[in-house]
């Protein structure tokens, strides 16, 4: 029997887990019997199932080229350009001297100039078969290795090492199946059998509602919460498929997408939970949730209904807007800086999903007023937030330093190309300092928010999300984009002006300077806020919404306005 | 070279050989086929030898990830790369990845000309781009064209939208092929429909030419039931495409066979590759306990034995209303009943409508499709002798060789009224 097959793969990406192994096996279509080797820029977060994990050490790269290497090597650069390069890198590690700053090098660079000049990695390669780049910023790195070496395969792309070696006249191991297009003697049988996750245990209420399978921003959670907390006779649970890796929300329920798509066991487990125990779903921006499907979610609620369920759809934003619609609305869109492709798909996806809502014989929930635009029958149903989590004592504007503006590019569609440059320009003048809250866990936010005096929210959407509501809890100043017909809605709906400051891409500066300038009326503003995020935001207005749905009441309400009391907050609040 | 345009293309080249046309067939190196859309070297045994067939090549150099080939600039950069060769490409002809094609294919066409002039072009899409030779002919030469559109290029026939609307290029070469051409087809009236719709100073030549089954590869007829003795045989072949419902089938499999003894040990076996899609093979797995099975690609020697152990077929179909498949023919030929999972609204209806032991879903819920799997499941039983030979009869109709009569007979006098003329 021959060797096994080395496989040599560079990676530039930050953040490596398991499942991104489990991925790259499938991608290479090799079978386990490979050798596998990675080579990383990054520490991996935890042990990868391969043969063998090598790090280059950022901090002993020896030095950071500033011109890009056009040549067979770093070795060779020669006359003015490594004049110019030495001493620009003398500039830089001065800088980085005085400022005591670790040297920086991108991490692309760092594994290009690895590939150059280590002699480890250049013996990894020559024992290899193929050196495969797993990421684009890698391909640099694998070309240098084939400047030195003429043995292995240099192939980009794991999911095209294949048919290169194939090209190359290589013997492989036949196809696993889960790819296979070979005959399969004994049915498929693709990988190992997921283990089934235990699904919850039934409540005891004679309402027990399910909100699946979206929970965007923790939402459906909260929203369950709600209705445990201030609901009578009722309990509800989200569900919810996959997580965000790294900052997870609450959530009752999380079912690994790999689950939900390929366990028949689970699959049969959950579809009988969910018909013995819950009276009452609501289905999130029409996905399925009983298990994964080749259509949307509608033949779930279907099926839901016939079971006799009571069912509700809800829309949390993109799934209902309309971008065509929404553009010739809003002049400060920002489809034009998407991909034409994606803005294709959305515009493709959210008339399908405003058609199912609109003719939906139900009741349809949204999340923001603003989506009412996109589907007039639906009730609005306020986002919450754990407004203690959030609240702040200290007024806004009351430090001594600049004022601290931040922003949080969440979305591709808030419009944080339309934001960044103001406040960088603001920033670089002197006039606030600009924090750009990105990678930040969301309980880490709070504290976040809590050290700015304004937040901007977004421009784009022309609605308030969830950003806007804890900012407003926090008791910062919160600056947006907000459609007149938003604010009416706000208004009409629960009696109370929206307390978020008008802004778009023209005004913001000015409006930031106005705020600072009258500190008096930036803290008015956002004692509003905090007061309105209480009473709208806590929990008690939605699940008062939720009740009226859970009694029988809202199915097929046609005028978009949603005009509830907000009960008395519970004793000892 | 594969797939279910392959099999028409060489039907109407060999009917044209038949009745007496001297064909040639403009097409790619055959190595343009390995690995891309697969090849079936079969078939080319099947080419009625007074065929001549001229190869030109096609290369696909965005395809090519062998690093050690690759050129500096591609290297520092290579999404930017593809997206500039990309561009580049799409500056030939607005059609990715076959825009480069149209200088090398022109060329060609000018010097089959040249060589023996030429009097009738047909151009079988997609790739689209072999629109623009007859287009060519017809400009340079005013030879008459014929454009074979199969499915459409400006509509998604899955998605049931008109696409490419960011490329005004696409409308505006469509036009001048539709308003230039002599005739029309596709393969369904929905989207012979939307066409015309679209070119209402086309739509007098646009035409449905139905695809058919071809009589060598086709299924024997079964005219008797499936026997009591013996667990039911549900056989599926074709691709299994990520738009195929295997999930929602194998959630209304599980409830059929609560709801009915038929189906308690019956098999569901999918023969076809198996394109991948997460979760897909793991299910598929899980299922094989409870009678599901997939059998991988059957060679077509093959298929027929396949079609013989069938008790009933299963017509599993992506969404749409545009959406036919060539396989709906080969499994009228064989008289069984078809249990039909796709959206009612799928073109596929239009076909099966009135045949006799034809079972769609409702829907594609769990309920809508146990129900037809139960149906199905009985009538493969108890369907009478009469019953099934009115479903032979009207398979039977659905031969390749009768749906290209009239068609081929147009076009021969479409050719030598313009030879004539």
């Amino acid at each position: 029997m021959s060797a096994p097959l080395t496989v040599l793969v560079l990676g530039t990406r930050a953040y490596i887990a398991p499942k991104h192994v489990r991925q790259l096996r499938e991608r290479l279509r090799l079978g386990p019997e490979i050798r596998l080797q990675v080579v990383l820029v990054h520490p991996p977060v935890t042990t990868l199932a391969v043969d063998r994990v090598d790090v280059v050490d950022l901090s002993r790269v020896p030095y950071r080229p500033l011109i890009p290497v056009s040549g067979p090597g770093l070795d060779d650069w020669g006359g003015a350009r490594k004049l110019t390069a030495r001493v620009l890198r003398l500039g830089r590690r001065a800088t980085e001297k005085a400022l005591r700053r670790p040297p920086t090098v991108a991490p692309a660079r760092a594994l290009e100039i690895a590939a150059s000049t280590s002699s480890a990695l250049l013996g990894l390669a020559e024992q290899a078969d193929a050196v495969v780049a797993w990421d684009a910023k890698s391909a640099p790195a694998v070309a240098r290795l084939g400047e030195r070496t003429s043995r292995p395969a240099l192939v980009y792309g794991p999911a095209n090492l294949r048919p290169v070696l194939e090209a190359h006249g290589r013997e492989l191991p036949p196809v696993p199946a889960v790819a296979s297009d070979e005959p399969a003697d004994t049915g498929v049988a693709g990988g190992a059998r997921l283990a089934i996750p235990p699904v919850p245990a039934p409540a005891d209420a004679a309402r027990r509602l399910l909100i699946a399978p979206a929970n965007y921003a923790g939402q459906a959670h909260a929203w369950a919460e709600a209705v445990r907390a201030h609901v009578p006779d009722a309990t509800a649970m989200n569900a919810q498929v996959g997580a965000h890796p790294r900052f997870p929300f609450p959530s009752h329920y999380v079912i690994e997408p790999e689950i939900f798509r390929g366990s028949l066991a689970w699959r049969r487990a959950w579809r009988r939970h969910v018909m013995d125990n819950f009276t009452h779903v609501i289905a999130e921006v029409n996905r399925p949730l009983l298990g994964a499907i080749t259509d949307d979610g509608h033949h779930h609620v279907v099926e839901l209904q016939r079971a006799g369920k009571k069912v509700a759809l809800l829309s949390h934003g993109s799934d209902a807007r309309i971008p065509s619609v929404h553009a010739a609305n809003e002049q400060w869109h920002s489809y034009a800086a998407l991909d034409p492709r994606q803005v294709e798909a959305l515009e493709r996806a959210s008339r399908r999903n405003s058609a199912l809502y609109n003719s939906f014989e139900g009741t349809v929930f949204v999340s923001t007023p603003g989506l009412i635009t996109f589907v007039p029958k639906a009730v609005w149903l306020p986002l919450v937030i754990d407004v203690d989590a959030w609240d702040r004592e200290e007024p806004p504007l009351t430090g001594a330093g600049l004022p601290v503006v931040a922003h949080i590019p969440s979305s591709s569609q808030k419009g944080s190309h339309m934001i960044d440059p103001v406040l960088r320009s603001m920033h670089e003048r002197g006039l606030i300092e600009y924090r750009r809250v990105e990678d930040i866990p969301h309980e880490q936010m709070p504290e976040h928010y809590g050290s700015a005096d304004i937040v901007v929210e977004q421009f784009g959407i022309a609605d308030y999300s969830a950003a806007a509501v804890e900012a407003m809890s926090a008791g910062r100043v919160v600056v947006s984009r907000v459609a007149d017909a938003v604010r009416e809605r706000v208004q009409a709906a629960t009696g109370h002006e929206l307390p978020i400051v008008e802004a778009n891409p023209t005004t913001l500066e000015q409006v930031i300077l106005d705020l600072v300038a009258d500190p008096d009326r930036a803290r008015e503003v956002a004692a509003r806020g905090r007061t309105f995020a209480r009473e709208i935001h806590d929990g008690r207005r939605s699940a008062s919404i939720l009740q009226t749905w859970l009694d029988g009441g809202l199915d097929g309400g046609l005028d978009g306005d949603s005009r509830y009391d907000t009960p008395a907050p519970p004793a000892g609040r | 070279m594969a797939g279910g345009g392959t099999y028409r293309t060489l039907a109407t080249a060999n009917a044209l050989a038949e009745v007496g046309f001297d064909v040639t067939v403009l097409t790619a190196e055959r190595s343009a086929f390995v690995g891309f859309t697969g090849v079936d070297e079969g078939l080319e045994e099947r080419i009625d030898p007074r065929i001549e067939v001229v190869r030109i090549p096609f290369r696909r150099e965005r395809s090519n990830f062998d690093i050690r080939t690759w050129p500096a600039e591609r290297i520092a950069d290579p999404n930017g790369w593809s997206a500039r060769d990309a561009q580049r490409e799409l500056d030939d002809f607005p059609e990715s990845p076959f825009g480069r094609w149209i200088t090398p294919m022109l060329a060609e066409v000018d010097r089959i000309h040249a060589a023996k002039p030429v009097d009738l072009t047909i151009g079988s899409a997609n790739p689209h781009v072999v629109l623009a030779a007859g287009h060519h002919l017809h400009e340079r030469h005013g030879v008459p064209h014929v454009i074979d559109h199969r499915d459409a290029w400006r509509l998604s026939c899955y998605l049931g939208v008109e696409i490419h609307t960011e490329e005004p290029r696409v409308a505006q070469l469509e036009t001048a092929y539709m308003e230039s051409a002599s005739q029309i087809w596709f393969v369904n009236e929905p989207i012979r429909a939307w066409h015309a719709e679209l070119y209402p100073q086309a739509a007098h030549k646009m035409r449905v030419v139905e695809n058919g089954y071809d009589p060598e590869f086709a299924p024997r007829p079964h005219p008797q039931g499936a026997p009591a003795d013996k667990p039911l045989q549900f056989t599926y072949i074709g691709t299994i495409s990520p738009r195929v419902p295997m999930e929602e089938f194998v959630d209304g499999w599980l409830e059929a066979r609560d709801r009915s003894a038929d189906l308690v040990d019956a098999r569901a076996d999918f023969f076809g590759p198996l394109r991948p899609v997460p979760g897909r093979a793991e299910l598929l797995a899980e299922a094989a306990d409870l009678g599901v099975h997939h059998r991988g690609p059957v060679e077509k020697s093959k298929v027929a034995g396949v079609y013989d152990d069938a008790d009933a077929l299963l017509l599993l179909l992506g969404a749409g209303r545009f959406v036919t498949s060539g396989k709906v023919y080969e499994y009228l030929a064989t008289g069984l009943p078809i249990v039909s999972l796709h959206e009612p609204g799928n073109g596929a209806s239009d076909i099966l409508r009135d045949y006799p032991l034809w079972f769609p879903a409702r829907d594609l819920t769990v309920d809508g499709i146990s129900e037809a799997l139960v149906a199905a499941a009985a009538a493969a039983r108890t369907a009478d002798d009469a019953t099934r030979a009115a479903a032979i009869a009207f398979g039977e109709a659905s031969e390749r060789s009768r749906q290209l009569e009239a068609p081929i007979a147009e076009l021969f006098a479409l050719a030598t009224e313009e030879v004539t003329a």
